[in-house]
């Protein structure tokens, strides 16, 4: 009988502290730090968004794949009610667009275009082409993703190949990027491209792209665009022939090997700084936008969001240089948006717009298009702020204090490796798997950071990391999102 | 047994059949679906219309008519163990056996389970008109006249069907040969012949699956005056004849393909034939049409697939404006700037090669190729009066005016592209340079005077340079031209050229650009020569 009333008591107990909790918002959800707010579009438009630019005054240009340009404004409000004018129309699919100097700039298909308002009554009237040194052949895979100006002024272009694989020789330079200058010169700039979803910059100015996987990418990944750097896919290679601007044609990588192992071979191969691991954190990685806000975004300063269409959310990824290589981990972020994710861009209030299609290609979110708004609410989520590779092991950083005892326990944590084959074919299913051990977690005794001992790391291989264990300090309320995936091209030394 | 028995009673108390010699309509019927007039055919022991089709569970009014000497009647039946194929042969019997009754029964056994519907018996000169509630169950319903020996002439099949269209009277010849575009049937003899009641372009019916040919033939029926355009898909190639004249050509050995073409129909019933014919591989035939207010209706069981559709989003220009349309457009390349202006005529530019590619009017062009799905291929204008230019470069340095014109190649390296200016009406003017020359190339329509005349395009060609100019030409046409006072004309176009003497080389329309203080224009007039 004592022992009933014991248990009896424990459950009244239980429930009350369930209560509690809930009283106090028991699990956070992504919404209650960056809730997500559609944007009324022009009615009667079908506006695929596939680019977005801040102009002067708080107004916002968007693109879209029809090849139509939007003007808006009073979008930055609570409640937006946007007055749209129509800026262009009959591009062709346009994916990128920069204001610049009173210019826009548009990639479309055939070329970079910059448009002006000359008359001033709204609608541009001047459409000078500034560069077309590459081909389309009506091919609709031949997309041409571009840029903002970087800090030369300089704009870059990712060239999807012909198809999901070919290059066609009356279309140069598929799989190439291309950076176009003021002065309209066209200049081969990397090459080994299959499809990229999106491009864009990180705080430092250099320039990354999102390709995605199919023939010789086992898995969508984050690429970085150096300079003269082979991404992976040699169907291109074959655009040698046309410029000497990169020195000789390089030899081929072998399929069915991995890109750790080729990149010793082919030094002008660069191992994608992080991969998106397919299925995982999507399907169909696109835009790429840095958070410069300032902090108006949140703790997330520098750290890059890359849109995903697949899935409608967005990813975020944090990158370190080691070796000479960035590389990083990627982070799920915020998921539920309205259509297919491909573009975002900051506004100046640390609002993230974000613009979406599923034409084509599938997407979670229904709607077959969508214009969209993230906003920061001024509450930190309980986040991996930072995971940066130490010689034995990993540092994470938090966005808040985490509770030290959760953090200092191994069990606390899992941690398993994989790569993908490098090959011809397409995709790849994840191999190799290793599962190293974690023998330390040594926490800050803020409880901001922890040292993790990591036996068994491997070069080469995403290092998935999942933390179901860690609580926020002082409270039962665990990570907004357990896991992050590191992927280990480089090891620092001690 | 007894389960069947039930059934069909239940089908016969369901299918309500009200016979009425009265205009009015029975309650319930003062609305129908769907109209259909059959008459007797004088003295050929015939009904005019051999097939149609209805949608299931729908309300149909039937007028029947007999203009000849004999009495007639129209007797809808059920489809029978042999799926409509036996031209009711159950009810004839039956007929048959009512002997001495039969006058007096007007030849009709009441009640029989097999009949759906009867007109009665129908005196010479009168009609009858009489409504009745087609069943849920898709099928062929054979009907007929039970007057004893009329049946075997006198047939035909009502298709029930979801997709129940227009189409009367359609028939199916197959052919077997092989052959690498349609042949001429016509001296050909058919392997098989059917009638396709549910109005359906169908090549299911063929036994084969390689070397084979077919001909649809049939009556449409449109309800309004109108632009009907029919879009025909198909593996391999297909051709579609409106009053016997082509409207699609979708000929050829080819994977699934789709093209389209549109016709002024007048209210009524129109011919229409199909021809067909597959070679090796995949076989597949799809067709539909469009008219006055409805789209994209399936004239086969299913529509032209989803991403080979290339209809249904007509670009129009806005009142008082032009419209651009950058994209792959048949004719003038990848890189095609279609040009819609509001005065119903046309132009593609491609900014490959600097030339005027295309001119027509009418509709300007669907998007629905490209905004549908991923967005391949190439897509034709909409409107009529195609006229194509010559591939390649328009304008080129000869060493003498009579000098072989440069092969044409994919992209030009001769030429720049450098963008356009829109003016107020969004018309623009397209800027492009070579060497030292710029060339500023603005086009505008010129409505017609009335609507039967197509206008014409005006096109006024700036260049201005410095060096290295000489013995540039420009080529305007190709093709067999006679110079008609100051025109040119073909059996196409017509064209008036000021700014040089226009000159005939070969097949090809050249003029000289001449240069006064480093400047020269063109100005031509394009029109249709109707």
């Amino acid at each position: 009988m004592k022992k009933l009333a014991f248990n009896l008591l424990c459950i009244i107990g239980s429930i009350i502290f369930l209560f509690a909790e809930d009283q106090k918002g028991v699990i956070p959800v992504e919404s209650d730090y960056y809730p997500i707010t559609t944007i009324p579009l022009p009615e009667g438009e079908v506006i695929e968004v596939s680019g977005i630019d801040i102009l002067p005054g708080g107004k916002v240009a968007i693109s879209s794949r029809r090849g139509d340009i939007f003007v808006g404004k009073n979008v930055l409000g609570d409640s937006p009610e946007p007055k749209w004018t129509l800026y262009a129309r009959g591009l062709h699919e346009v994916l990128g667009i920069a204001w610049k100097d009173d210019w826009l700039y548009v990639t479309q298909r055939p070329e970079v275009t910059r448009l002006k308002d000359g008359d001033g009554d709204g609608r541009a009237d001047v459409f000078e082409t500034v560069a077309d040194d590459w081909g389309i052949n009506g091919n609709y895979h031949e997309y041409a993703f571009g840029t903002r100006h970087d800090k030369n002024g300089d704009i870059w272009l990712v060239l999807c190949l012909t198809s999901s694989g070919g290059a066609d020789d009356l279309s140069p330079f598929r799989g190439w990027c291309m950076r176009v200058t003021p002065e309209g010169e066209c200049i081969p700039t990397g090459y080994g491209i299959r499809s990229p979803g999106g491009i864009g910059f990180n705080h430092l100015g250099d320039v990354f792209y999102c390709d995605n996987q199919g023939l010789w990418n086992g898995s969508s990944s984050l690429k970085h665009l150096r300079p003269g750097g082979f991404q992976g896919n040699p169907v291109g290679n074959k655009y040698f022939a046309l410029t000497d601007v990169l020195g000789p044609q390089p030899p081929e990588p072998v399929s069915g090997s991995r890109i750790e192992v080729e990149r010793k071979r082919l030094p002008e191969l660069v191992p994608p700084p992080v991969v998106l691991p397919h299925g995982k954190v999507g399907n169909s990685p696109a835009g790429i936008e840095c958070d410069e806000t300032g902090g108006k975004f949140g703790p997330f300063q520098n750290q890059l969001f890359i849109s995903e269409q697949t899935h409608s959310k967005v990813n975020r990824v944090f990158l370190e240089k080691v070796n000479g290589f960035y590389q990083g981990a990627v982070f799920p972020f915020l998921e539920g948006f309205g259509s297919g994710n491909i573009v975002a861009r900051f506004a100046s209030d640390g609002s993230m717009f974000t613009g979406g299609t599923n034409r084509g290609w599938g997407s979670r979110g229904r709607k077959p298009f969508s214009f969209q708004r993230v906003n920061w609410t001024g509450k930190v989520p309980f986040e991996v702020h930072e995971m940066r590779v130490k010689p034995d092991g990993f540092e994470l950083t938090f966005t808040q204090p985490a509770d030290i005892k959760t953090l200092s326990d191994v069990s606390s944590y899992t941690i398993e490796t994989y790569t993908y084959i490098y090959q011809k074919g397409y995709g790849s299913p994840e191999v190799d798997g290793t599962v190293p051990v974690i023998s330390n977690a040594n926490p800050a005794r803020d409880g901001k950071s922890v040292r993790l001992k990591v036996g068994g790391m491997v070069k080469g291989h995403v290092h998935e990391l999942k933390m179901p264990g860690i609580r926020r300090k002082g409270g039962e309320q665990p990570l907004l999102h357990e896991v992050a995936y590191y992927t280990l091209n480089e090891i620092p030394s001690p | 047994m007894k389960f069947f028995n039930l059934s069909i009673l239940a089908f016969v108390l369901i299918t309500t059949c009200i016979q009425l010699n009265a205009a009015k309509p029975p309650k319930g019927f003062e609305k129908v679906d769907q109209s259909i007039t059959i008459s007797t055919l004088e003295a050929q022991m015939k009904y005019d219309v051999s097939s149609f089709s209805v949608t299931p569970n729908a309300k149909i009014k039937v007028v029947f008519k007999n203009p000849d000497s004999l009495p007639h009647n129209l007797i809808f039946c059920t489809p029978g163990k042999k799926k409509g194929g036996d031209k009711g042969q159950e009810v004839i019997d039956a007929v048959l056996k009512l002997g001495d009754q039969g006058v007096k029964m007007d030849w009709e056994p009441k009640g029989h389970p097999r009949i759906l519907a009867s007109s009665g018996m129908v005196q010479p000169g009168k009609e009858v008109t009489f409504y009745f509630k087609t069943p849920k169950a898709e099928g062929d319903y054979p009907y007929i006249c039970t007057f004893p020996g009329h049946y075997q002439l006198m047939n035909g099949v009502m298709g029930v069907t979801k997709k129940a269209n227009p189409i009367t009277n359609l028939s199916y010849k197959i052919y077997h040969g092989e052959w690498s575009k349609v042949p001429d049937f016509s001296g050909l003899e058919p392997k098989k012949t059917g009638t396709l009641a549910n109005g359906l372009f169908d090549i299911t019916r063929s036994e084969i699956k390689n070397n084979f040919g077919f001909v649809f033939q049939g009556e449409i029926e449109c309800i309004k005056k109108g632009k009907y355009s029919f879009t025909l898909s198909s593996d391999d190639g297909s051709i579609l004849f409106i009053n016997d004249k082509v409207v699609v050509d979708n000929d050829g050995i080819h994977g699934i393909e789709t093209a389209k073409g549109s016709i002024d129909l007048n209210k009524g019933k129109h011919n229409i034939e199909v021809r067909y014919f597959e070679r090796g591989g995949g076989e597949s035939l799809t067709v539909s049409w469009s008219g006055p207010g409805f789209k994209n209706k399936a004239l086969s069981k299913s529509l032209p697939k989803r991403g080979q559709l290339v209809e249904g989003m007509l670009l129009e220009a806005p009142k008082g404006e032009a419209i651009i349309y950058r994209n792959f457009i048949d004719g003038a390349g990848p890189r095609a700037i279609g040009v819609g202006y509001h005065e119903g005529l046309n132009l593609a530019f491609d900014a490959n090669n600097m030339r005027l590619a295309m001119i027509w009017h009418g509709d300007f062009i669907d998007g629905a190729r490209h905004w549908i799905a991923r967005g391949q291929g190439f897509q034709p204008p909409a409107g009529n009066g195609v006229v194509r230019f010559p591939e390649g470069l328009a304008i080129a340095q000869l060493r003498t005016q009579d000098a072989a014109w440069p092969k044409s190649e994919y992209r030009t390296q001769e030429l720049e592209f450098e963008g356009y200016v829109l003016d107020n009406m969004q018309r623009p003017t397209f800027k492009y340079s070579r060497n030292q020359v710029s060339i500023m190339d603005n086009a505008i329509a010129l409505a017609g005077s009335s609507a039967e005349v197509s206008g014409a395009i005006k096109r006024l060609i700036s260049f201005s340079g410095k060096e290295g100019n000489d013995n540039l030409f420009f080529r305007l046409a190709a093709g067999s031209f006679e110079k008609m006072g100051d025109f040119y004309r073909s059996d196409e176009l017509t064209i008036q050229v000021e700014g040089g003497a226009v000159f005939q080389v070969k097949d090809e329309l050249r003029v000289p650009i001449t240069f006064q203080n480093n400047k020269a224009k063109l100005e031509i007039i394009y029109s249709w020569a109707d």
